[in-house]
This record gives C-alpha cells, structure tokens and sequence, in this order.
C-alpha cells in the first residue's frame, strides 16, 4: 500500500517506495526532494529559511543548511548511496509584492540560492527545478520512480 | 533520532520523520517563556478590532454585518495553515504588515468561492467588464478594490487597537493573491520561525446575513510587540471604540 504523507511547515521526512511525500500550497518556502533512483528511497523537506539562527540546533527541518545534511545522513541509513542521490527544488515564490518593482532579493529567493548551495555543497546533482513565480504550489513527491508532481491553481499540473 | 527496536519488522513504504531531538541551544518563543498569558485580554483586543473591521466594511457594502465570536490562541507555528480551512484551500488574501508601537503582520481572508459576492457588491459590473484579467482572474478594477477594502477593514482594525492601548499602528499598503492558504501564509511563518515555535493568533469572522458573505481577520503580533498588547492597560472609558 502506497503511504502518503503531508509535510507542514520545517517538516523533514525521508522514505523508501512504495511511498509519496507531499506538500500542500508551498509559497515562499522550498520543497526540496532528494532521491536515489536505484535503491528507491528518498526524502523531502519543508525549508522556511536559509540558516538556522546561531547556536540553534532544534528544528533542522526548517533551515536550507540542516535539511539537507539531515536527509542525505537518513537516506543513507535507509540505503541510499550518496553518489547516487539527485535533488528536486520547487516553491521560494514572492506571494504579495508589497514593494512591486524594487529589485531585492525575496525570502523565497533567498531560500532557494540556499537550498541550491547546500546541494551543491553536498555533491548532490540537482536535476529539475521550478522556483521562483508568483503563485502556490501543491507538490507531490513518489518515491516509485522519483517524479515530483507540481500543481498550481491557475496552471494545472507538471511532472518533473 | 529514534532507534528502531530489535526484532520488529520494517514496513515498506513507511515514511519516516526526522526528529529533531531535544530543543537545545538558545532559547526561543517568548510566547513560551514568559508567565502565562491573560488570553482574555487579547480576546477583548480581537473583538475590538473585529468591531471596528466589521462597522466599516458594512458602511462600505451598505450592509449590516454580523461578528462571529473573536478568538485569540497561541499555535505551533505547523498550525497556523490550519486556523482558516487548512493549506489547500483556495482564498482571497490581503495580506499587510503592521508598524509602529507593535509591530506584527494582518490577513484578511475570503474563500475564492467569495469573490462573486464581494465584487459584485463593490464593483460596477460595467466598470469591471472593460478591465483586463491580470492573470489571477481578476481585472484590475476588481484587483483595486479588493485592495481598498484590506486597506480599509485593516486601518479600521488597527484603529480600535490604537485607541484601546494608546499606541500607533500603522498598516503598510496590501499585497493581494488568490491562492492556497498554505501559500499565502508562508510569509507569516517565515518571519517568526527565526524566534519563535508559536504564533500568538488574534482572529475573528464578519459575516453578511444575505448573502453569506464572510470575510476571516487574522492578527498575528510579532513577538517583540507582546508586551505592548499585554500589558499597556486598557484605556478607561473606552468601551466601544471610534469608527474610521
């Protein structure tokens, strides 16, 4: 039976397949979806920020940096080769322009440099991505064959 | 992290959840750490600016509105999605950010499914025929609008609490999507999970008998303004606050 399970906010879940990770109306935050096609196991995470603040070590779902090096060590407890692993990032979108047409770096934008940098930095090839925008997202993460499905209100639905 | 105990079986496809251990290092959420709160003071702000919220959108709509019972609750912030119909849900948002003596953040909520009968009560309907959609279904007369009745319900709201605490409150100028709730509440989360693990909610309802309109406030105090809403006192006298 396929288990299905929903991530709120500063969530970090990691699985094996026959599984699916989800994350309902993501907007500046990031999903980002780690994945080693061979052994089928993964993980996924609801990022809210791009660091934690100092001297903080609770909640390492919440921060780009901890997130990642959280999933890539539980993955690896569930099999997963860390050559093998492949990222997935969507969300980091700007919801409300409060301050339309001044050039700043959002939350959402800074989320995701974070997130992409962590990934780097883990030697984890990012493969799809689909961030940024003005609109929420729905995602669906399967951990049968590692697609990430991403829904939108205006736009439908796309498989990356 | 939790070990697994010797000898039972692993289930397939089980979704695991990273815990995170016991909370260490520096101490967070003053919502937590302090003495405990007197929620029925912030339940008499929130009605307070429900009130004042709902007298002036009903002099806008022409309309009389009722008020639902005001709340005031502190929640984990994983919950907050939760206090409006959950993350999947489509919504109508306003969304604006208070400053001043208390700072803090304002959303003003309506189900898409709301919009019909909001704008049909604010906006000529041959007025909004000629304006382009931009996108989210809306034509920038009705994008206007909308903006302008944030602006209004939230001024109005802030105003009740001014008045009652003796301190400025000043909204910034409304920033508006219609979306998921879960999306349009990252924000809120974002700025309080640097410092806090809750979210002190001050949140009311108004509603329009005939039509069934309802329109959801939500106040949700930056920490640091705690004190200012906590504990300045109520000003005497002021029983029912100035309309805008």
């Amino acid at each position: 039976m396929t288990r299905h399970r929903s991530l709120s906010a500063g969530e970090l879940r990691v699985a094996e397949a026959p599984a699916r990770l989800s994350i309902h109306g993501l907007g500046s935050c990031v999903a980002v979806f780690i994945y080693d096609p061979a052994k089928r196991v993964g993980g996924m995470a609801h990022i809210l920020l791009p660091g934690p603040p100092r001297d903080s070590t609770d909640h390492v779902g919440r921060y780009a940096t901890t997130a990642v090096a959280a999933m890539v060590d539980e993955t690896i407890r569930l099999g997963a080769k860390p050559a093998a692993l492949l990222a997935k990032v969507t969300g980091g979108s700007r919801m409300f322009a409060y301050d339309a047409g001044k050039e700043r770096p959002t939350v959402g934008d800074k989320n995701v440099e974070a997130v992409l940098r962590a990934l780097r930095e883990a030697g984890i090839e990012i493969i799809a991505t689909d961030v940024g925008g003005d609109h929420g997202r729905t995602v669906v993460a399967d951990l049968q064959d590692g697609s990430l499905t991403i829904m939108t209100v205006r736009g439908g639905s796309k498989v990356v | 992290m939790k070990a697994r105990r010797g000898g039972r079986p692993k289930r397939r496809g089980a979704a695991r959840r990273v815990r995170a251990g016991r909370p260490r290092g520096r101490r967070r959420a003053a919502l937590r750490d302090g003495p405990a709160r007197d929620m029925t003071r912030f339940h008499a702000l929130s009605e307070a600016g429900a009130r004042n919220a709902a007298t002036a959108l009903s002099q806008i709509l022409g309309r009389p509105l009722r008020l639902s019972v005001p709340w005031a609750r502190v929640l984990p912030l994983e919950k907050v999605k939760e206090m409006a119909g959950g993350p999947s849900r489509v919504v109508c948002a306003l969304s604006l950010k208070v400053y001043g003596e208390a700072r803090g953040s304002l959303l003003v909520v309506f189900g898409r499914e709301q919009l019909p009968i909001l704008l049909d009560m604010v906006v000529p309907a041959a007025w909004a025929a000629r304006s382009r959609d931009d996108g989210q279904g809306l034509s920038a007369m009705e994008r206007s609008a909308l903006m302008e009745i944030g602006n209004i319900l939230a001024c109005a709201y802030l105003n009740a609490l001014s008045h009652l605490l003796g301190v400025s409150l000043l909204p910034s100028i409304p920033g508006l999507a219609v979306d998921m709730l879960g999306a349009v509440t990252d924000h809120l989360l974002i700025e309080l999970a640097a410092i806090s693990d809750s979210a002190l909610v001050l949140a009311s309802q108004v509603v329009e008998p005939a039509s069934g309109l309802k329109g959801s406030i939500f106040f949700l105090p930056h920490p640091s303004a705690l004190t200012v809403l906590g504990g300045e006192p109520i000003r005497p006298g002021a029983s029912r606050p100035a309309g805008p």
